[in-house]
């Protein structure tokens, strides 16, 4: 366990002392903010249209207009950010290995698979953070040009504000788990090729193909950690709560989406490195 | 004490068998240089040495742990791999900083007092990916020493580096051993090796030809002479028909390369001349690694061309 920590520190080191980690950090922010502005251009013609016909939009429905491309722009970067976090703990290991750094790792202070686990340690630190910089980024955007009130549309109130809230941080948390199974996933992956190359083309490759053809797994898909990860196709806790912001559903999350969106990730992600641990102490460094 | 033991190491890839029954001790205290051309399996050895790869069998215990136990020994041991570099991003000085976190020695050395000792000081601030290959290794071994290590293995520490990188790592290497530090350094550069070995083991096929004290190792230096004789091919037949003599397949400097008894060379010399070859020159070779190392390539190359 130490080992890992080892590991874990250096890491943490390395990412937060390298340029390009902070290049990065700020362009997954971006994404929310491009978002946010896209929306803002769609609902133009609609704003257009309004205007034309005399039809305004009233001050309750104007109040509580933020929640949606809030909770869109959000989902946007957490897509994104999913996918480079994914590449990321993909190219880490692989990397190492190239570079003649995990040799050194494992002559010193660390099991093979503390190098594994070392990284994992680092999977919850840099979920949260992904998801503290798209939601920032996404919140202070869309405050600039919408309130966060009630949710009212055609003058019914389809939730109240503190209804809605409480609805988003839920279906955040239950992302949680599915974005730390999908680092794991990675370091799966970087285990399984030879280069770093290899195994970001490997990690991008699965989780969009998993993307396209989940379809085919029907209701058996919701066992998997990738259905509640945002994608592109996305049946995640946040593509329901879009819905739920744009006033298309008021059913909430269905509970059995959310179980197994909270609970089936843990057992997933502890597989996927039991058996990165494997492959690694067996592999030539 | 041994700080390396190796016993009966074997490593095979499907029929290849690449290296065969190597055993090997490494004392403590002293600098030992495995020697041999590509492909012989030195890399083979270290890497099992290191558990960076499973042995096919064989034991070996390094400072007394097993190959996949090494993180054990807290900074005990530590590795300078042929194109190790931390992080390319990063600079000089947070390279070592990134190793200081990722080990767990006993006592540390100070960053500045190393980079110093490696000959970076001017280049601390530098990204280590704008480094000469040279300045990278200097890196990497002074990333080896953060930890006072007590074994230092060195894979290729010398390729790459400029007459003056060569001579400061060699003086490097002196003033490590001279603290007592075990050193085992795998290289093609023999002369600068020999400068500063106390053992060396001659690696051929995955076979350890050759191996003890320096000493031991020269005096198995078999005489070898150059001769330049002029008709060539006429040469090469007198001397293949003088008793004792065993013309040698390498041509490095032009003329025949020859193994023979000290008492052969006035015959040798006397047959050329009785034979009509203008003979310009029979020279004993100096006796060096370098000499037993090609005698050595020599025999063995001979040995696989008999049918």
């Amino acid at each position: 366990m130490r080992g890992s920590i080892l590991v874990a520190r250096s890491e943490l080191y390395r990412d937060l002392r390298s340029r390009s980690s902070w290049v990065l950090m700020a362009l997954i922010g971006l994404v929310p903010v491009a978002r946010v502005l896209v929306w803002r251009l769609a609902e133009a013609p609609e704003r257009l249209r309004r205007a034309k016909a005399g039809v305004s939009q009233s001050a309750e429905e104007l109040a509580g207009a933020g929640w949606a491309p809030l909770v869109e722009s959000w989902r946007f970067g957490l897509v994104l950010g999913g996918l480079a976090l994914l590449i990321h703990f993909a190219r880490g290991l692989a990397s190492d290995r190239d570079t003649g750094i995990a040799r050194l790792a494992v002559t010193r202070s660390v099991s093979r698979s503390g190098l594994v686990l070392g990284r994992a340690l680092l999977a919850p630190l840099y979920v949260l953070l992904l998801v503290g910089v798209t939601g920032l980024a996404a919140r202070i955007t869309v405050g600039i040009s919408y309130g966060f009130g009630d949710l009212v549309i055609d003058g019914y109130t389809l939730a109240t504000a503190g209804d809605v809230r409480s609805e988003l941080i839920t279906s955040i948390l239950v992302t949680l788990p599915p974005l730390v199974c999908l680092c794991c996933f990675g370091l799966l992956v970087s285990t399984l090729t030879r280069t770093a190359a290899g195994a970001v083309a490997l990690s991008a490759a699965g989780f969009l193909g998993y993307d396209l053809f989940k379809e085919l797994l029907g209701k058996q898909a919701i066992y998997v950690f990738a259905n509640h990860v945002p994608s592109i196709f996305d049946e995640s806790a946040m593509s329901e709560m879009v819905q739920v912001a744009l006033g298309y559903s008021d059913a909430g999350l269905p509970d059995l989406v959310l179980n197994s969106a909270a609970i089936l990730p843990w057992p997933e992600a502890a597989l996927a490195l039991g058996i990165a641990c494997l492959i690694i102490g067996r592999k030539r460094l | 004490m041994a700080a390396i033991e190796i016993k009966d190491l074997r490593k095979r890839y499907g029929r290849n068998e690449v290296v065969r029954g190597l055993s090997l001790r490494v004392e403590e205290g002293s600098v030992y240089g495995l020697v041999g051309p590509n492909g012989s399996g030195k890399t083979t050895t270290l890497s099992c040495a290191l558990g960076l790869m499973r042995p096919t069998s064989g034991t070996v215990r390094i400072l007394g742990e097993e190959p996949h136990r090494l993180h054990r020994l807290g900074g005990r041991l530590a590795v300078v791999f042929d194109t190790a570099i931390a992080a390319p991003q990063l600079t000089v000085r947070q390279n070592l900083r990134y190793l200081m976190r990722l080990n767990r020695p006993r006592e540390w050395r100070d960053e500045d007092e190393l980079i110093d000792l490696v000959g970076l000081t001017e280049l601390a601030g530098s990204c280590a990916r704008a480094l000469s290959l040279g300045q990278r290794k200097r890196l990497a071994i002074a990333g080896a020493l953060l930890g006072r290590p007590e074994l230092l293995v060195l894979d290729e520490p010398l390729s790459g580096l400029d007459t003056l990188g060569v001579r400061q790592c060699l003086g490097l290497f002196r003033r490590l051993a001279d603290d007592g530090v075990t050193l085992l350094l795998s290289s093609h550069r023999l002369h600068e090796m020999q400068e500063i070995v106390t053992h060396a083991g001659v690696l051929l096929g995955g076979e350890l030809c050759v191996d003890g004290p320096i000493d031991e190792v020269l005096g198995r230096a078999r005489e070898h002479y150059r001769v330049t004789a002029e008709p060539a091919d006429l040469a090469r037949e007198v001397a293949e028909r003088t008793d004792g003599v065993q013309v040698l397949p390498s041509e490095a400097r032009g003329g025949l390369r020859l193994q023979l008894p000290g008492d052969a060379a006035p015959r040798l010399s006397r047959a050329l001349i009785e034979a009509g070859c203008d003979l310009s020159a029979l020279e004993r070779e100096e006796e060096s690694l370098q000499t037993v190392f090609e005698g050595l390539v020599d025999e063995h190359m001979a040995q696989k061309a008999k049918p």
